[in-house]
């Protein structure tokens, strides 16, 4: 049979080979299926001799009418459709008629109501109606009071659940806490008030709808009262930005960050006159003027004071610390005692010895008791001892003393750590940031106590789950110290520790390469570690999108990891992904073949039936289907010789016309947002590197592959069953769930029916 | 008894007041005194002598208690001192001393020139300082005359040095100048095996691949092939300086570069023309993404902040292009 195509894999064989390989296939693979029954694609369908009939002449002028903006003759034209009947002229002629006409409409109301009024009624194509539909609801005021209504179904449902969970729990822990957990659910159903703004978000959708249809529409009749609406709205968004920047600026002041404070105060007046802002921003000005002073103070100097003066002592002192430069230990070992005695002392003096003798410990290595000389001499008070504001430093600067920072974090992670255990998310936060602390507490007291009494059980089953990361600060401060000091005296314990917390949260490669500096750890347990990091990298590369990375990713972890499984596993990837290689990898399952007969039939790709029929015995498509490789290749998967579909499919290459990749991809993107229209679960993932693959297909220039990394497009075009397997979970027609409940956290067990909020739209982050 | 107690409340109210008064006091009276004058040379030569062989390539310059750097602080505290205490060194008997410590914080401020004058005003009087002085005065002056090979980043608010007709002189030209000026760095890096000013060479050859990128960067429109120059010259900064304490920087910088191009890309070519290419626009955005996120991922650093809230900007940007010719 003919085909448009030709198979490029297959040699010409000679007669004897052929009869050779056929009386083997039949002896030796009798139970085997078949090679294909025929060729892999049908010839496209020949176009059949066509001549247009006066309703697909009707149609053209009526198009052209419209184009042309011609209204008596389109009126003329679709009056005319609608009475002319012939064998073209198809279902949805006169309804496309029809709002071809609407949409010369000026008014977009008018259009509105046009579609509505056309899409109503049963007969019309669901496609079209979807169409209409979307039209009819591209109305912003109608938009604007949807969105107003789901600030009151937000509202509704709080009441709502407040009331039915207490009730369903009370119905199966029995009535004698009904009052205890009602009165309860409806404090907190009144403290959640709280955390209200005055504009929700939904109502601030509401107000930028509205002031665009202002915009677009200045001459409506509407027009006086949607402006009473917006301007209401825009006394309402001063006032929650306003209340949000003060909210910070009180915090920030609170914590003595007066910058902080400032810059938010100014902001809240941004949105109007607030005497606390006011207040704030003064308090803040003042203080930063304060510090200011006292910053410019510290460059100062004074007199020196009575008594003392630069003698020979102090000249060679400073020669001494200058002529060296951190090679080698500045002073002499007598002058090193002559320090540490005079250290013992009070006073300015006594405070430069101690600071310079912390200095020749450090230089001579004595790096612990250093740190140790300059904490006594930090306790000292500024008012006598000058130098104890530069030792405090020193010792509390995390770039200077990264040890006793990392120690210190160590220690309040921990803690943060048992708290969060213990107090599960309340030890973070508080759902009610804006009541008084107290009432914050007793509202969330019982909560408290229960969360308390259960942390046992959390502790046994909450180590599956994943925490947060508690120690990442303490390691970040290790890794700077091993950085500053890689041969300091702690740096065997610090890389001890960063040893097990890399290992804990798995990540492997950097746990290897600590282990090159750890001299206990064994050749074994560094086999171990390497196999580990290696499919850690392995791992990783999986999820690189781009070929030429991904590639790269596996070339390193073949060479860095020669040894382990991983390593090699990564050297055969590289292999793997360089003879797959391809321009495209777009992939149509047989099962989205199956669903969609337009694409598989000969209007669209026109494969041979025989491969999608489920008949494996006359050659049948692998359910992973068919790959568009680029350019005009195409890979069919079959099901191997085994027959069996879950094994190793056996692939085919066949390059194909571009008449027929044009085809296929018109075909393939007309259902498939035809698809779309008419059912909203049937969703086609947005993929700009398949539509541009698809936009070069249909204009015939799919024949020059785009063979940049980044063009690639690995999208799957799957049927509805692989995507939402046998039953689709469709959303329930009641507006809410009926939930079983049973919590670890309060023992409490119940049932209740749980009124859904609004869904958010897609555009709701946009108002935040 | 109400007038005993009225007594007793005030008594109380007044005792109150008094220790509230008291404590405020005190507490500024510390705060007074940890912000207070300097008092003496060698609280100051202490405190630079600390830093001094501080590694300020890879790590950020120490700061004091006030948060400021550490060698400014210092010069102008000594500064200060000369000034205040005028009449107890009148006598030039700590001058190489104050003059030496100056010179120290003068020469990790990149003020080599006057570092050297200082250093060879100690030179010129005998004493234990003078071989020292004589020793940084020589690398110094080693490090200057490199610097003089060259160009030299500019004020972007000064007019221009150049006219516009010299600005596409042989980009060779440049290079080759910064070229000889980091071969002469690089062989006194060599020389200084174990001397702290190792660390100040190394932020001098920063510096001038910093200069190389930037004479790129802001020729890339004039240039040819300038666009994948300026990348490639970023990207050089990047690699050859993976220890340096500017690492982040340079990340935010190049990343800033695809940024801009992303933008002018789309600027060029709107997402909705024929002309915009879904590949070419991913190719400026995935490694501007990843190196912010890269960036943005590093606590502990200013640059974290920065780098977050430009992936922030840069996300927000490609919201403008359609799904359907950029979706990532």
């Amino acid at each position: 049979m003919l085909t448009d195509s030709a198979i490029d894999t297959r040699a010409p064989g000679q007669g004897l080979a052929l009869v050779l390989t056929l009386v083997l296939a039949l002896s030796g693979c009798a139970q085997r299926p078949p090679p294909p029954g025929g060729d892999l694609l049908i010839p496209l369908a020949r176009p059949a001799p066509w001549l247009p009939q006066t309703t697909d002449l009707l149609g053209a002028k009526a198009a052209a009418s419209a184009l042309a903006t011609d209204i008596p003759t389109l009126e003329k034209t679709v009056k005319r459709l609608d009475k002319t009947s012939d064998s073209h002229k198809g279902e949805d002629l006169d309804a496309l008629a029809q709002n071809l006409l609407h949409s010369t409409l000026d008014d977009p109301e008018a259009y509105r109501k046009a579609s509505q009024k056309l899409g109503a009624g049963w007969g019309t194509d669901p496609a079209l109606d979807a169409r209409l539909q979307q039209s009819v609801n591209d109305d912003l005021l109608r938009l604007a009071w949807r969105r107003r209504m789901d600030t009151w179904e937000i509202y509704w449902a709080r009441t709502f659940n407040a009331i039915s969970r207490p009730l369903g729990q009370a119905a199966f822990n029995g009535f004698i806490f009904a009052p205890l957990q009602l009165s309860t659910s409806v404090a907190h159903y009144l403290a959640s008030f709280s955390n209200d703004e005055a504009l929700a978000g939904t109502d601030r959708q509401a107000l930028t709808l509205r002031k665009e249809w202002l915009a677009r529409n200045p001459e409506d009749e509407d027009y006086q009262y949607v402006l009473a609406q917006v301007e209401g709205g825009d006394k309402k968004l001063g006032r929650t930005m306003q209340a949000r920047r003060l909210r910070t600026a009180r915090r920030a002041e609170k914590a003595e960050r007066y910058r902080v404070a400032a810059m938010e105060a100014q902001r809240a007046l941004f949105w109007g006159p607030s005497a606390e802002a006011t207040q704030i921003l003064d308090d803040a000005k003042k203080r930063l003027e304060d510090h200011w002073q006292l910053f410019e103070a510290s460059l100062e100097a004074e007199p020196l004071p009575p008594g003392r003066s630069y003698g020979p002592e102090s000249r060679a002192l400073a020669i001494a610390l200058l002529s060296g430069s951190g090679e080698s230990t500045p002073l002499t070992p007598e002058s090193i005692e002559t320090l540490e005695a005079r250290a013992q002392g009070k006073g300015d003096t006594a405070g430069e010895a101690a600071y310079i003798f912390a200095l020749a410990q450090y230089e001579g290595g004595a790096e612990s008791a250093s740190w140790r000389t300059l904490a006594e001499l930090a306790k000292e008070s500024p008012e006598h001892n000058n130098m104890a504001r530069y030792a405090a430093h020193l010792v509390d600067d995390p770039w200077q003393n990264p040890y006793r920072a990392y120690k210190e974090m160590r220690r309040s992670k921990f803690y943060e750590e048992v708290t969060w255990r213990l107090f599960g998310n309340y030890a973070t936060r508080s759902r009610y940031p804006n009541l008084p602390r107290p009432i914050a507490l007793l509202l969330e007291s019982p909560g408290i106590a229960s969360t308390v009494l259960t942390s046992p059980l959390r502790l046994i089953f909450g180590r599956w789950q994943k925490s947060p990361d508690f120690q990442q600060p303490s390691a970040i401060l290790g890794y700077r110290y091993l950085a500053l000091e890689p041969r300091g005296e702690n740096a065997e314990e610090v890389m001890a520790w960063l040893f097990s917390y890399e290992q804990n949260r798995e990540n492997f490669v950097g746990a290897l390469r600590i282990a090159d500096f750890l001299p206990r750890i064994s050749n074994k347990k560094r086999a171990e570690l390497a196999e580990a990091a290696s499919a850690q990298q392995l791992a990783a590369a999986a999820g690189i999108r781009r070929p030429d990375r991904r590639i790269q990713v596996l070339r390193h972890t073949s060479v860095e990891y020669p040894d382990s499984a991983s390593g090699k596993m990564a050297g055969y990837r590289v292999r793997a992904e360089l003879e797959d290689a391809s321009p495209q990898k777009i992939t149509i399952t047989r099962d989205f073949l199956k669903e969609t007969p337009r694409v598989a039939g000969p209007g669209g790709f026109g494969i041979n039936p025989i491969l999608i029929n489920g008949k494996i015995e006359d050659g049948e498509l692998h359910p992973i289907g068919i790959t568009l490789l680029g350019g005009l290749n195409v890979r069919f998967d079959l099901v191997g010789e085994d027959g069996d579909e879950d094994s190793l499919p056996l692939p085919m290459y066949k390059e194909i016309s571009s008449k027929r990749m044009a085809q296929l991809a018109a075909m393939l993107d007309e259902t498939t947002r035809r698809n779309e229209l008419i059912d909203p679960d049937d969703r086609l993932a947005a993929d700009a590197d398949r539509d541009q693959f698809l936009e070069r297909a249909l204009l015939g220039l799919a024949d020059r592959p785009d063979k940049r990394p980044t063009a690639q497009s690995t999208y799957v075009y799957e049927s509805m069953r692989e995507r939402y397997g046998m039953v689709r979970g469709r959303e329930s027609i009641l507006p809410f769930d009926l939930v079983f409940q049973g919590s670890f956290t309060d023992l409490n067990l119940g049932a209740f029916p749980r009124w859904r909020p609004p869904k958010k739209t897609p555009d709701a982050f946009l108002y935040r | 008894m109400e007038r005993q107690l009225s007594f007793g409340v005030r008594f109380g109210l007044c005792g109150l007041m008094a220790l509230g008064i008291g404590c405020a006091s005190a507490k500024t009276k510390k705060l007074e005194a940890a912000y207070g004058p300097t008092e003496s040379i060698i609280e100051v030569v202490a405190v630079l002598r600390r830093h001094i062989p501080d590694d300020t390539y890879r790590f950020p310059p120490a700061t004091d208690f006030t948060g400021r750097n550490v060698y400014r602080s210092t010069l102008l505290r000594l500064e200060n001192i000369e000034r205040i205490q005028a009449d107890p060194l009148r006598s030039g008997y700590m001058d190489p001393v104050v003059d030496f410590a100056k010179a120290r914080a003068l020469e990790r401020l990149r003020a080599y020139e006057l570092a050297v004058l200082l250093y060879l005003r100690v030179a010129e009087r005998d004493g234990e300082l003078s071989g020292p002085a004589r020793e940084s005065a020589g690398i110094l002056e080693q490090i200057n005359g490199a610097l003089s090979v060259g160009i030299h980043l500019r004020n972007p608010l000064d007019s221009p040095a150049l006219s516009p007709t010299q600005e596409v002189q042989d980009p060779k030209l440049a290079v080759g100048e910064l070229e000889e000026r980091v071969a002469l760095l690089s062989f006194l890096y060599d020389e200084l095996q174990g001397n702290y000013m190792r660390a100040v060479v190394a932020e001098e050859i920063e510096r001038a691949d910093e200069v190389r990128a930037s004479y790129f960067v802001n020729r890339r429109y004039i240039l040819p092939d300038g666009q994948l120059l300026a990348v490639s010259e970023l990207q050089r900064v990047l690699s050859r300086h993976a220890a340096s304490k500017k690492h982040l920087r340079h990340m935010i910088n190049l990343a800033d570069l695809y940024n801009d191009l992303a933008r002018e890309y789309v600027a060029a070519s709107p997402p909705q023309s024929l002309d915009f290419d879904p590949a070419q626009f991913q190719d400026l955005i995935d490694p501007a993404a990843q190196l912010y996120e890269a960036v943005a991922a590093h606590d502990g650093t200013p640059e974290k902040l920065e780098a977050g809230r430009k992936l922030e900007a840069l996300l927000a940007f490609t919201l403008q292009v359609d799904v359907d010719r950029f979706s990532d």
